[in-house]
């Protein structure tokens, strides 16, 4: 049995290429094996959430704000707290700490690099 | 010796440019102005792919202005990078004014926003081709008031004026530090000429005819000099600390313009960091401790910037604030692809150091490709959505358009990094090198940094494309459909055609960074004129 | 008396960081954004003069000050040329600066237009205040 030898880069086109196609093909599969008209039933014309119609709801999707929910409001809320509050808080006068905080680097490795 | 096209392209580009306000004093058929800036443009591009073209083929290139002799007088210099990163600018400044075009069809104003947009791709040309530390100065703030005034275009739209403002504001203060920079090369070197400083820095032949010896304290008028420019570059290109103005300037502008703000601009600072860090004052020179440290620093803050970038793309509710923050994040990656020069990292020429600099070029096209298309498709979006730029009332526009949401998805998996697209192959060369030059806490950072933002990229796509239509949407016309399909394909053939053009790139960079690169950088540009 | 050309040449250099310094805050740390346009021209007039004075050479002596780079006869000899040389400041900084004044102009005038918008629409010069775009 012979094997193919390919390098890291290669191997990723040609798989990529692989998937694509095998994508292609489900997707035609799919297409001839699937229903022409859909099947409808009186049971899900109506969605319930939580006991509610969904009239109740306004929107039958998530909202993008909520999406991440748990990382932004929940394990990463002090992060984004101090990111989005603190630090990007649209203030130019808060932003000038940290640029001449930088400039204040730049110039202290020029001055240890003169020095030394 | 002389290289007409080289140097002819931009001031007959500002010529173009400023003739237009008087025009639109004459004309008032804003078609006229609309085929006027694209043939002003697709003039640019000609001649910026023949000039690559002759660089490829003959080397570097360089062009006196007014037959005065480097060092005397301003001097613009081609090499395979910098002719690269002119033809992308060129290209996709192509694309951007066809799309204006579209964008402001009613627009009264449309002389001046063309004066503008030319002018801002006159700057970023200017800075690309120069050869002239000053010459990159004059060319900066070209750039840069022409970004500002695009920034606060709307100008009866108080985001719009306050965004300019503040860009504004600390833009000068950049580009005067950058010029008080200067003064100290000045004044330690005697000259400006990129490549006499080149010969000064590294010691080639070191003394000079016209521009004489060295002048003082070279060391530390060296350092200051550095400290100064890296901070003005780094702010041009949206790095760490002085990326507060990007999130801001970016959507309020123009979308074409943020297109061209987020895809090229930006490009513009991470170039002269190239140039003045791996070709003026480059590894082999006599300052290479210094080189040392303050790659290091920008190594830290393109890490920074990467993070925080990505950390900042998952809370947006704002479409093109959204992408304005990707921008941060990937020029955070290009830059660490830079540091990798640090000789703490690695040796000139060796696997990593090439590995590197070829990984963060080839991401700064990617980059410029993906962001380019993204931020068009997102000014199809809005104008199909009725102006509206939250992802909440998007609702599920790039459903009822299939094309605009393949274009969508392909400028997504392009910045994210799935293969086969080119975004994949320049993040695992930069990873690829860092784990070459024993860093794999770097590579496995950048890993983090690509995983991050896709908490960001699925807010854009869940609100484009997973959530139902709730109203009907306004059709677009042909022409930005086909400017986005032009690009898709661009982001598809830098994946597919990656082993080639990663192998070109290699090329040029080896070619550019080596020591006999940058012996020729100077020869070229500056002795051959005197050998005549 | 070259002590003393040497003390007031580094009292103007002293002076001008120092002002580098003063409009550094101006920029950053001042609420108003007229004022911070007045430091952001102090500070682009004191690049000027930095560059004005690299320009500079030190007295040849007392009886024979710099003289301006301008060649006042019509056809030079070589003779007149080494004094020339000898004499004169060096004429490329001032060029420098012509341009830098230029744009710097420019810039202020843009930045002043802005300032008034931002009144206009925001009622108010606060950078505190005007700060409508955030997170």
């Amino acid at each position: 049995m012979s094997t193919l030898n390919l390098d890291p880069w290669t191997a990723t086109l040609f798989l990529s290429g692989v998937l694509a196609l095998s994508t292609l093909v489900m997707y035609l599969v799919y297409i001839t094996l699937s229903r022409k008209t859909p099947q409808t039933s009186s049971e899900y014309s109506e969605p319930y959430i939580g006991g509610e119609p969904a009239s109740v709801i306004k929107s039958v999707d998530v909202s993008v704000r909520n999406l991440f929910w748990g990382v932004v409001r929940g394990a990463g809320r002090r992060l984004y707290t101090f990111l989005r509050d603190q630090m990007h808080n649209g203030i130019l006068n808060d932003w000038g700490v940290y640029m001449l905080s930088y400039i204040g680097l730049l110039t202290l490795i020029a001055l240890i690099y003169f020095m030394r | 010796m002389y290289y007409l096209s080289v140097g002819v392209l931009v001031p007959s580009l500002i010529g173009l440019a400023f003739v237009l306000p008087l025009l639109g004093m004459i004309i008032k058929n804003i078609k006229f102005f609309h085929a006027y800036a694209s043939a002003a443009s697709l003039y640019a591009l000609v001649v910026a792919a023949y000039n690559f073209s002759i660089v490829v083929k003959e080397g570097v290139k360089a062009y006196p202005f007014g037959g005065w002799w480097p060092p005397i007088g301003i001097s613009y210099e081609l090499d395979e990078v910098n002719s690269l990163i002119a033809l992308l600018t060129a290209s996709v400044m192509f694309l951007i004014t066809l799309y204006s075009a579209w964008y402001i069809r009613d627009l009264k104003d449309a002389p001046y926003y063309y004066t503008l947009l030319l002018g801002l791709e006159v700057g970023m040309l200017g800075c690309i081709y120069t050869g002239d530390a000053f010459n990159l100065f004059v060319m900066l703030e070209v750039m840069s008031i022409s970004a500002y005034a695009l920034v606060g275009f709307y100008r009866n739209k108080p985001e719009a004026v306050e965004a300019a403002i503040k860009y504004g504001l600390f833009g000068a203060v950049a580009t005067t530090l950058y010029f008080i920079g200067l003064v100290f090369i000045y004044a330690s070197f005697g000259t400006l000429n990129m490549a006499d400083l080149t010969n000064k820095v590294t010691l080639f032949w070191g003394y000079d005819l016209v521009s004489g010896y060295y002048y003082g304290q070279v060391y530390a008028a060296t350092a200051i000099a550095l400290a100064l420019s890296l901070w003005a570059f780094t702010f041009k290109s949206a790095v760490f600390p002085n990326h507060f103005w990007l999130p801001d300037a970016h959507p309020e502008a123009p979308t074409p313009v943020s297109a061209a703000l987020s895809g090229l601009v930006v490009n513009v600072g991470v170039y002269a960091t190239f140039r003045f860090l791996y070709t003026i004052f480059n590894p082999f020179s006599a300052v290479s401790g210094l080189r040392d440290l303050i790659l290091l620093v920008t190594l830290v803050l393109g890490l920074a910037s990467g993070l925080i970038g990505a950390l900042m793309m998952a809370v947006q509710d704002d479409i093109k604030r959204l992408l304005a923050y990707s921008t941060i994040s990937h020029i955070g990656l290009v830059l660490v692809g830079l540091s990798i020069g640090s000789s703490l990292l690695s040796k000139p020429g060796s696997q990593a150091f090439v590995d590197g600099l070829t990984g963060a070029f080839y991401h700064l096209i990617n980059h410029s490709l993906g962001k380019s298309l993204l931020f068009l498709t997102a000014g199809v979006i809005i104008y199909a959505a009725g102006g509206t730029r939250r992802l909440d009332e998007l609702g599920g526009v790039a459903r009822r358009n299939p094309l605009l949401g393949a274009a969508l998805i392909i400028g997504v998996l392009q910045l994210l990094g799935i293969p086969p697209f080119g975004g994949f192959f320049s993040k695992y060369l930069l990873y690829a090198s860092y784990l070459e030059a024993g860093a794999p806490y770097i590579s496995v950072i950048i890993n983090v940094i690509s995983a991050i933002s896709l908490l960001g990229y699925v807010r854009l796509l869940y609100a484009a494309l997973f959530t139902t239509p709730k109203r009907e949407f306004v059709r677009a016309s042909a022409l930005p459909t086909i400017i986005l399909l032009i690009l898709s394909v661009a982001c598809l053939i830098t994946g597919i055609l990656s082993p080639i053009m990663s192998e070109w790139l290699r090329r040029f960079v080896e070619a550019t960074t080596s020591r006999d690169g940058i012996l020729n950088y100077w020869l070229q540009g500056y002795l051959i004129f005197w050998g005549r | 008396m070259s002590e003393l050309n040497t003390f007031l040449f580094n009292i103007l250099l002293f002076s001008l960081f120092f002002n580098v310094g003063i409009s550094l805050y101006g920029i950053f740390a001042r609420p108003s954004l007229i004022k911070k346009i007045i430091a952001l021209t102090i500070f682009s007039d004191t690049a000027n003069v930095l560059a004005i004075a690299v320009g500079y050479r030190g007295w040849p002596s007392p009886s024979q000050p710099p003289i301006p780079p301008v060649i006042t006869t019509t056809e030079p000899s070589i003779d007149d040329l080494t004094w020339f040389a000898r004499q004169a400041v060096d004429p490329l900084p001032q060029a420098l600066v012509l341009t830098a004044i230029v744009i710097g102009l420019a810039v202020t005038l843009f930045l002043v237009f802005l300032t008034l918008q931002v009144y206009r629409l925001y009622g108010t010069t606060d950078v505190r205040r005007v700060a409508r775009l955030r997170g």
